[in-house]
């Protein structure tokens, strides 16, 4: 019954989205505006029932319904509140639903609240949001049903992956999906813009603060996954550039670069056309990913046919793609920026298009690492594998140019190839910069590095990122300069200054934790580990901790069972703690997970992993002790990206600014210094 | 008697020190050797990961084959065309740099190359069709532009006019 309710909503919501896309073309064409809001109204309607399928769906999972297919499949009796709510996400039909759920409302709020700001196009917004919802609809009631009913219900379901136990995994879909669905908002808008055939500032603005909010969503969510993969997998790393993360990874490049170029866009009125092509690939790219780790298609092709999903998606973004760039062919040469004839030469704005190249560099070298085998399969039949190496070939470069190019890009100034101060300060930091690194080095325990490759990229890379970031510091004091005679001293300064350029602090916050993030992955370059097998009151050491074992033993924690191994860690006869790595069981699944033993701190988290324990008596347990070089740093990192993101996205400025550049007093090139700047704190 | 009881801790521990970094050194060696070969293999049932990193069966498989091959002698790239014999090229982490493959490497060194070239033709050139275009060159460019120029026309209205009186080449009028 239940299942039959479910159903009914998510037919109801079709049918009220396919009408909403209807309307919404048909008011753009006819320029009518009750019929938008007709559209409008069906759009509200579409979000309503699916969120009522979805309280449905929560309903059946919680009241235990195993004559719904989906539930019966994922969840049991033993399962917890908590990792029953989160069931919802947890397998294919599922998360499609949340996907669909997360974009239906994102669609109704960005059309009640677009309307200030582009009224000319919400028609055409409205239109391409709704047509990927509907189409979103359709598959969730053919090929990705997840109300299919299965008669006589079972008393007992098969169980949830224990892989999916964990509150990572609870946190880190929504996260993701919410970074990977707002991307349809600039994308719905890139494509409105076409159709209208320019872009406005209004446009700028709302497309900036859900590019913005989807960058901070998919920067969290990247980092949750990797986060899971850290604790639960038990390979000891976050980062393993298998498909589904590099599939992630690519939308968070493209919506980087798509940010990068929507700063000139928004100074200059420049980069216009590449702000609406990179806006179509944030989200195809989105789609790509949830259609590659939907498919199937990863393992292999063959198991790609077998499905239905798989095609169905493969045919929407091949839709979507073509259909976008042709409208793009057709459109683009009607949106132009303001002054055809500018001259770039070195300067601030083409920093920035050195930083779009590297970081679309990168989405190349990902998308060719993640596809080429698919290709390679389907084409010549060869199956080869390209993992992690693969990329490592390319990867650091990239990293090593963008740290430099963060550096020189913040220093620059619009229209000017003069840094001010420029090569004092850039050798003074370089000075400086010996001594953080150097601290680093030390505290990090650098030299241990037997190899001189790793030991080299740490070296450099290190040293590079700490110049960077002393940089990135005196550009910011610099900046403060001219509010020298604002009262409050440099607390005051400061205090004007963060309100005047909110999205230049951001930023600031933002770059800041990008370099964190890559002193974090040097750290990757120096990770020791070691296997060993235990007895109790045995000790084993690595990198100078001493690892004592103490009494096996067997316990239960919410529905599995634990068989751990305490390991009391000391240095030099002090303690530091104690870590329980353990393999656990749940009563659905026969095989044993790893519940891996953590014991965090900033130079290098101590990580071991029960590989094994003597089944019978539980007398050897053999074990994996790892020590990771600062992954908390990256965690941290992550934290202040996605903080520095929030921060721009508060800019109230933005649009108005904008709004001057439209208006062409940007054009009189002589007043351009840093004083026109974002530093240009005074004058709003 | 009693400097030798003094010394013989610090003694004992260079000789300790002196063993204990040959044999690690030897044991360090081997693990090295080990860690590369292992790594560049794929674990054949999980995701992403190296033999190295898993623990599944067939990779604890694969690394005991490649520690007996290692303690036979064989080198680094042996072991590795053995596996690739066996399984095909797919055990590798890496695609071939041959046949198709070579595509996986090349693209991404083509970007890496042609993109700077790009960013240069769209950033650089365009300030110089601008000033093509604001006609802001030397004075003494344009005039020698200018008489070139004329010097062309005068050339071609002499020979028009020759051709016109008849007259070839050589030939005085």
């Amino acid at each position: 019954m239940p299942a039959h309710l479910g159903f009914m909503f998510l037919l109801l919501a079709l049918i009220f989205s396919i009408y909403g896309f209807g309307a919404s073309i048909a008011a753009a064409w006819l320029r009518h505006r009750r019929l938008y809001r007709s559209g409008r109204m069906a759009a509200t309607m579409t979000a309503m029932f699916v969120v009522l399928a979805a309280i449905v769906m929560w309903l059946s999972l919680f009241s235990r319904d195993y004559s719904i297919a989906y539930v019966w499949r994922n969840s049991s009796n033993d399962l917890p509140a908590f990792y029953t709510f989160t069931t919802f996400w947890s397998a294919l039909e599922g998360s499609h639903f949340l996907w669909m759920m997360i974009l239906s409302i994102f669609t109704v709020i960005a059309l009640w609240t677009g309307n200030r700001d582009n009224e000319h196009i919400m028609p055409w917004v409205a239109a391409s949001l709704l047509a990927v919802v509907s189409w979103m609809l359709y598959l969730s009631v053919s090929h990705s049903d997840p109300f299919v009913m299965q008669l006589p219900a079972p008393s007992n379901g098969l169980g949830k992956n224990p892989l999916l136990q964990n509150p990572y995994m609870a946190i880190h879909p929504p996260t993701l999906f919410t970074g990977y669905t707002a991307l349809a908002i600039p994308f719905a808008y890139a494509i409105a813009a076409m159709a209208y055939g320019d872009i406005t500032e209004g446009w700028l603005k709302t497309t900036r603060r859900w590019t913005l909010f989807a960058w901070c969503a998919l920067t969290a969510g990247v980092a949750l996954g990797g986060h899971w993969a850290y604790v639960e997998l038990g390979w000891a790393g976050y980062w393993a550039w298998d498909p589904v993360e590099n599939s992630s990874l690519m939308p968070w490049l493209m919506a980087t670069a798509l940010l990068h170029s929507m700063v000139i866009q928004d100074k200059l009125g420049h980069l216009k056309r590449s702000g609406v092509i990179l806006a179509i690939l944030a989200f195809f790219f989105s789609f790509f990913g949830t259609f590659i780790t939907r498919s199937g298609i990863i393992t292999s092709v063959h198991s790609f046919a077998d499905g239905n999903i798989g095609p169905n998606y493969l045919i929407f973004i091949a839709v979507l793609l073509v259909g976008s760039l042709l409208l793009f062919a057709f459109r683009a040469p009607s949106i132009l920026p303001p002054d055809a004839g500018k001259v770039w030469g070195v300067s601030k704005e083409s920093a920035l298009i050195v930083t779009q190249f590297l970081l679309l560099t990168l989405a190349t070298v990902v998308f060719i690492g993640t596809v080429f085998p698919i290709v390679s399969e389907a084409v010549s039949g060869q199956r080869i594998s390209i993992q992690a190496p693969y990329f490592n070939a390319f990867a650091p470069w990239i990293g090593l140019a963008l740290i430099v190019a963060v550096a020189i890009g913040n220093l620059l100034r619009y229209h000017s190839a003069r840094i001010p101060g420029g090569r004092r300060l850039m050798i003074n930091a370089a000075v400086i910069a010996l001594v953080p690194a150097g601290f680093f080095y030390w505290g990090g325990d650098v030299f241990k590095t037997t190899r001189p490759w790793p030991l080299g990229a740490q070296i450099v890379g290190i040293y590079l990122v700490m110049w960077s970031v002393i940089c990135l510091c005196a550009d910011f004091l610099l900046r403060l300069e001219p509010l020298a005679n604002v009262s409050g001293g440099f607390l005051g300064r400061l205090r004007v200054f963060i309100l005047r350029n909110t999205a230049y602090t951001g930023a600031f916050i933002a770059h800041i934790g990008a370099l964190l993030a890559i002193l974090g992955f040097l750290g990757n370059y120096r990770g020791v580990d070691r296997e060993v097998t235990l007895r109790s009151g045995e000790t084993a050491s690595l990198f100078g901790y001493d690892f004592t074992m103490g009494k096996f033993q067997v316990r239960e924690e919410g529905n599995a069972t634990l068989f751990e191994a305490p390991l009391l860690i000391t240095r030099d006869g002090r303690e530091i703690g104690t870590v329980y790595p353990a393999k656990s069981r749940y009563p659905t699944k026969p095989e044993l997970m790893n519940e891996v033993g953590v014991l965090g701190g900033f130079w290098h988290d101590l990580y071991a992993v029960m590989v094994d324990f003597e089944k019978k008596s539980g007398e050897t347990v053999t074990l994996q002790l790892h020590v990771n070089p600062t992954v908390r740093l990256v965690f941290i990192s992550v934290i202040i990206m996605v903080f520095g993101g929030i921060i721009a996205a508060l800019d109230r400025f933005r649009g108005d600014r904008s709004r001057d550049v439209a208006g062409g007093v940007w054009e009189h090139s002589s007043a351009f210094g840093s004083a026109n700047d974002a530093a240009s704190g005074v004058s709003p | 008697m009693r400097s030798f009881f003094r010394m013989a801790p610090g003694l004992w521990l260079a000789l300790a020190l002196w063993h204990g970094s040959l044999s690690f050194a030897e044991a360090d060696a081997f693990q090295n050797q080990f860690r590369d070969v292992a790594s560049d293999l794929r674990c054949p049932t999980c995701v992403g990961l190296s033999v190295l990193e898993s623990d599944a069966p067939f990779s604890k498989q694969i690394k005991e084959e490649v520690t007996i091959q290692l303690k036979a002698g064989k080198s680094h790239e042996e072991i590795l065309s053995f596996f690739t014999e066996r399984y095909g090229p797919w055990i590798l982490r890496v695609p071939p740099k041959t046949g198709v493959s070579v595509l996986a490497w090349a693209i991404p060194l083509l970007v890496l190359v042609m993109g700077p070239l790009v960013v240069w033709l769209l950033v650089w050139r365009r300030r110089d069709n601008l000033v093509g275009v604001e006609a802001v060159k030397p004075l003494e460019e344009i005039l020698t532009e200018w008489t070139n120029d004329i010097t062309k026309v005068k050339a071609g209205a002499a020979i028009r006019l020759a051709t016109e009186l008849g007259v070839t080449k050589g030939e005085k009028a």
